[in-house]
């Protein structure tokens, strides 16, 4: 088993799905990239429901979190994550278009970990996207849930 | 006697007010228990049996004390008499019961004394009755004065009157004064008519003012047995209190002879069985005379018209509003019975006078009183709608601006209440209109309004005597009216009257009202002997503010609170309909800021993917295309966050603060020099050649400085914003200048910091300076300064809620100046 965790994207959008892609392309993370496309989508996975009930036990390095999302959104899917024991302590980063205060504001209450506003120069989105690969991927301790994995799988 | 020069007088008039003979206070003026010997006096229990009687009955009805008392009327003054008068007793005011003011009854004829025939040369006697009144206290140990219920006065008639005569000279009177328009002229008219009617050498009219004291407002006299009066004040203390009670009772007094010998009341002894028919008499001292017509008066008033030389003394007051306004008084050289019905003439004649100058004065209220409406009506119209800001400064609407509209009409803000001068005061700043003290002595004067807690209306007329400092500039400050709009925040108007260094003329010195004590057996209450001229000299003290006008100043303040009240309701109205306006724009620019800058991210991102992966497949061509997408697609981006930066600060609370300008401005230029220096080490990889180029080179070349800047009140986020803004303008539009250079200055002009950015490079054409600081507004073609139109439109706004302003000078290729101003003190609470 990889002792690396997958890094789940939360993405509706292509362009932005293929430019996140790109970027964590250029980052070279050996981690596994998981795409969902909605909030329920995303949330079928982190809780093992539906089309991901059967993937393996464990929860992502880190969660690429979009804010708007169909369905279920950015800080409703942070809440479930947040409000579930098994999931609680996923490393979430919202990435989002608004600078807007009370996102930030909403998402800190949640319990986001970090917060990136995409930026419009592509070159400074692909250095975003790698310092937060490579930080929550790679150097970042996993949280203590992290470690049931082996014992269940 | 009182040499005027030598003796300045400096006396307050409150000290006037407790001098000596308020002793007289205290002396029992309606219980004197004596009546005076031109008549007697008679009465009646509730069977009209005679309980009471004067020492004078004894002789005019010719029978011993002990066969007067216990008798009927009839009895005492023959059948026919007596039942004439107890019928007209009964029959007085239609059955009403007789009143405490006196009935004029039918007219007696007595015998003369020591004549057996009564018809052979009869005395005559005015018949008045009134009801009687047991002075409170009294106790029942006169049974005998308790008994009684009528009191029955027969005042003796020297000289019969013609009413035929009198009634001439009242409907003339009448007629002429019907003609008068002014209080003087009507006073004039009463004191001719009074003279002409009683005879008496000098007749003269006094007013009271506030203070009680009297001034004589009219005379009419015979020279050669007396001087004037006219002019002369009296002091207040020359009519004790309980006196002037007692004429607001009973409006005539007559002593015709003020070396009479006082004749003691006498009463039946109540019998061990409880009969009242007993021969003995006592002397019943607690009867209260104040309605009585032969009434004996303190001696102290005696002696107080010996010392004035007259013999004769009749006054009739002058009662308007129920209160006593003044007096008519009449002294005579040698005694002078006026009879009674010629005193009820000259009553008839005052009252008439006291209602035209009722009359008069409300009609002259009522004037003044339309006239301060209709200047209050424009000084509200003028407080409503400031044409611009005024001398306070406040932005239009806010709650200094009624202030700054109230400053546009000093002239009718002094007419409002016949004012010298006049100040308006908000916080800490002043404004003096007219003749007032300077600036700096009336700022501690609105301190000590404030620190006394004089929040809604302050009266002087000496106002040293109140606030000792006011000492330095009685000249112009003498008279103060001081309302507080604002306690919060400390607005108020003051209107000032200049002293009126006035000349009093007293009748005789009235701070020695009781001089040669000790020398008569009356020592406490002596009163004074000197009715000479002594002038007092009063300084310190403005003319009087009327009570119209402090109704005024009253009626102006609750007028301005109601405006500002209602002003600030309609301002609460205003400010939440654009906080509905504002969340509308709130979450119109979260959508603008979520969906606009993906697009534009997603052009810049694949654009940037196109150009790594495939740019050695595009043409030259092809790659400039691909540039300008970029850089367009990064200037959208830019535009979108200046956007919205913009409506964020439209929002944002404004704290002020003390903020250094100097330190502000340093720091700020250091954080543009740090970011050339970010932007020189990091250039954009998305920048176009072009972008890049303008860059080329940075601030270290600028040639800065900056003058003493001072201290200001501001929110320092957002100066700092507004100097950043200026920079990045200046550094901009000096991109061309060999060698470029940025100077920052302030000065203070009026109530304003003024800065200044200067810089010598690209300028402006001034014809377009307004359209500087308008979003989205550009002077230059973007080629050659790439920007958002945004900077400026911020810098005025932020300047706008800090309550100052912007402007711009330039000229082309020569250079632009941008200044903004500040309030120099910034009344807190404002924004």
């Amino acid at each position: 088993m990889s002792t690396l965790k997958p890094i789940l994207i939360v993405e509706d959008n292509p362009n932005d799905l293929e430019l996140t892609l790109n970027a964590l392309e250029k980052s070279r993370l050996a981690n596994e990239v998981i795409v969902t496309r909605d909030g329920a989508e995303a949330a079928d996975y982190l809780f093992r429901r539906n089309t991901y009930a059967n993937r393996p036990v464990g929860n992502p390095a880190v969660v690429l979190l979009d804010l708007k999302l169909p369905k279920v959104d950015g800080l409703e899917l942070l809440k479930m994550v947040r409000e579930n024991e098994e999931t609680g302590r996923t490393p979430i980063v919202l990435l989002t278009s608004s600078r807007e205060e009370r996102d930030v504001v909403n998402g800190y209450k949640l319990g986001v970990n970090a917060y990136v506003v995409k930026p419009v120069n592509f070159n400074e989105f692909v250095r975003a996207i790698q310092d937060l690969g490579v930080f929550w991927a790679v150097l970042n301790e996993p949280p203590p849930g992290s470690a049931r994995v082996g014992r269940n799988g | 006697m009182s040499d005027p020069t030598n003796s300045p007088g400096q006396f307050s008039s409150t000290a006037l007010s407790h001098a000596d003979l308020s002793a007289c206070d205290r002396e029992p003026i309606q219980t004197p228990g004596a009546i005076q010997p031109h008549g007697f006096l008679l009465g009646l229990d509730h069977q009209n049996t005679v309980q009471l009687c004067s020492g004078t009955a004894e002789e005019y009805l010719r029978r011993p004390l002990g066969s007067v008392l216990g008798q009927t009327l009839g009895h005492l003054l023959g059948e026919a008499s007596g039942s004439a008068l107890l019928a007209a007793l009964q029959s007085s005011g239609a059955g009403a019961p007789l009143s405490a003011a006196g009935l004029i009854l039918p007219t007696l004829q007595l015998p003369e004394q020591g004549t057996e025939q009564r018809t052979a040369n009869p005395l005559l006697f005015e018949v008045v009755a009134h009801q009687a009144e047991t002075a409170p206290g009294a106790t029942d140990k006169i049974s005998a004065g308790n008994a009684v219920r009528t009191i029955v006065e027969f005042e003796r008639v020297f000289a019969p009157v013609d009413p035929q005569a009198i009634a001439a000279c009242l409907y003339n009177f009448v007629a002429r004064i019907r003609t008068l328009r002014d209080v003087q002229s009507i006073c004039e008219a009463a004191v001719a008519v009074i003279r002409e009617l009683t005879g008496c050498d000098r007749v003269v009219l006094y007013k009271f003012d506030r203070e009680g004291h009297g001034v004589v407002l009219a005379e009419e006299r015979a020279q050669e047995h007396f001087s004037s009066y006219l002019g002369l004040h009296f002091p207040a203390s020359d009519v004790p209190a309980q006196a002037r009670r007692l004429y607001l009772l009973n409006r005539v007094r007559i002593i015709p002879n003020v070396d009479y010998e006082p004749s003691p009341l006498y009463a039946a002894r109540a019998t061990a069985d409880g009969g009242d028919r007993g021969a003995f008499s006592v002397l019943a001292p607690d009867i209260d005379l104040s309605n009585s017509v032969l009434r004996s008066v303190s001696p102290v008033h005696r002696q107080y018209m010996r010392n004035m030389g007259t013999v004769c003394s009749m006054s009739v007051s002058i009662i308007v509003e129920e209160q006593l306004w003044g007096l008519v008084s009449c002294h005579h050289h040698e005694a002078r019975y006026v009879p009674l019905r010629m005193r009820s003439a000259c009553d008839f004649v005052m009252q008439i006078v006291a209602s035209q100058i009722e009359s008069q004065q409300n009609a002259a209220t009522l004037r003044l009183a339309l006239e301060a409406k209709k200047i209050q009506a424009r000084l509200l119209a003028a407080m409503a709608s400031p044409a611009q800001p005024g001398p306070f400064n406040a932005p239009v609407g806010y709650q200094h601006s009624y202030m700054d509209g109230l400053a546009t009409q000093p002239d009718m803000l002094q007419q409002l209440l016949h004012a010298d001068g006049a100040a308006i005061v908000v916080g800490n700043r002043v404004r003096c209109f007219g003749i007032t003290p300077s600036e700096a002595e009336v700022l501690p004067l609105v301190d000590w309004l404030r620190e006394s807690k004089q929040d809604e209306l302050f009266v002087a007329n000496n106002l040293a005597a109140t606030y000792p400092d006011a000492a330095r500039f009685t000249a112009t400050g003498s008279g103060v009216i001081a309302i507080s709009v604002s306690k919060l925040h400390n607005t108020r108007v003051l209107w000032f009257r200049q002293e009126i260094v006035e000349t009093v003329r007293w009748a005789g010195d009235p701070n020695k009202p009781a001089e040669n004590a000790g020398q008569n057996a009356h020592t406490a209450m002596d009163p004074r002997h000197s009715f000479e001229e002594w002038l007092q000299i009063v300084r310190g003290t403005s003319a009087p503010w009327t009570d119209q006008e402090l109704e005024a100043a009253r009626e102006f303040r609750s007028a301005v609170l109601e405006v500002v009240l209602r002003r600030a309701e309609e301002l609460a109205e205003l400010a939440s309909g654009l906080q509905v306006a504002n969340d509308e724009l709130e979450s119109f620019s979260y959508s603008v800021s979520h969906d606009l800058r993906a697009p534009f991210r997603h052009i810049s991102g694949f654009s940037e993917m196109l150009r790594e992966e495939e740019a050695e497949r595009l043409s030259e061509k092809g790659r400039h295309y691909l540039a300008t997408i970029m850089d367009s697609a990064r200037f959208a981006g830019l535009l979108v966050d200046s956007l919205l930066e913009f409506a964020r600060f439209a929002r944002s609370s404004v704290s002020m603060q003390s903020v250094s300008m100097e330190h502000l401005v340093d720091a700020e230029w250091q954080a543009v020099l740090y970011d050339e220096l970010k932007e020189a080490s990091h250039p954009s990889a998305s920048q176009s050649a072009g972008a890049r180029s303008r860059k080329a080179r940075t601030s270290f070349s600028i040639d800065f400085s900056r003058g003493p800047l001072p201290q200001v009140m501001g929110d320092p986020a957002l100066l700092r914003q507004v100097i950043r803004n200026l920079f990045s303008n200046a550094i901009k539009y000096t991109a061309r200048q060999p060698k470029p250079t940025i100077r920052v200055t302030s000065e203070i002009l009026g109530a304003e910091f003024v800065f200044s950015v200067v810089d010598n490079g690209v300028g402006f054409d001034q014809q377009y300076a307004g359209k500087l600081f308008g979003v989205f507004q550009r002077l230059h073609r973007f080629e050659d300064f790439e920007g958002t139109g945004i900077g400026l439109a911020n810098v005025r706004r932020i300047i706008g809620r800090h309550g100052g302003r912007v402007w711009a000078e330039g000229k082309l290729d020569e250079g632009a100046k941008f200044f903004f101003s500040l309030p120099a003190v910034f009344p807190p609470n404002q924004l």
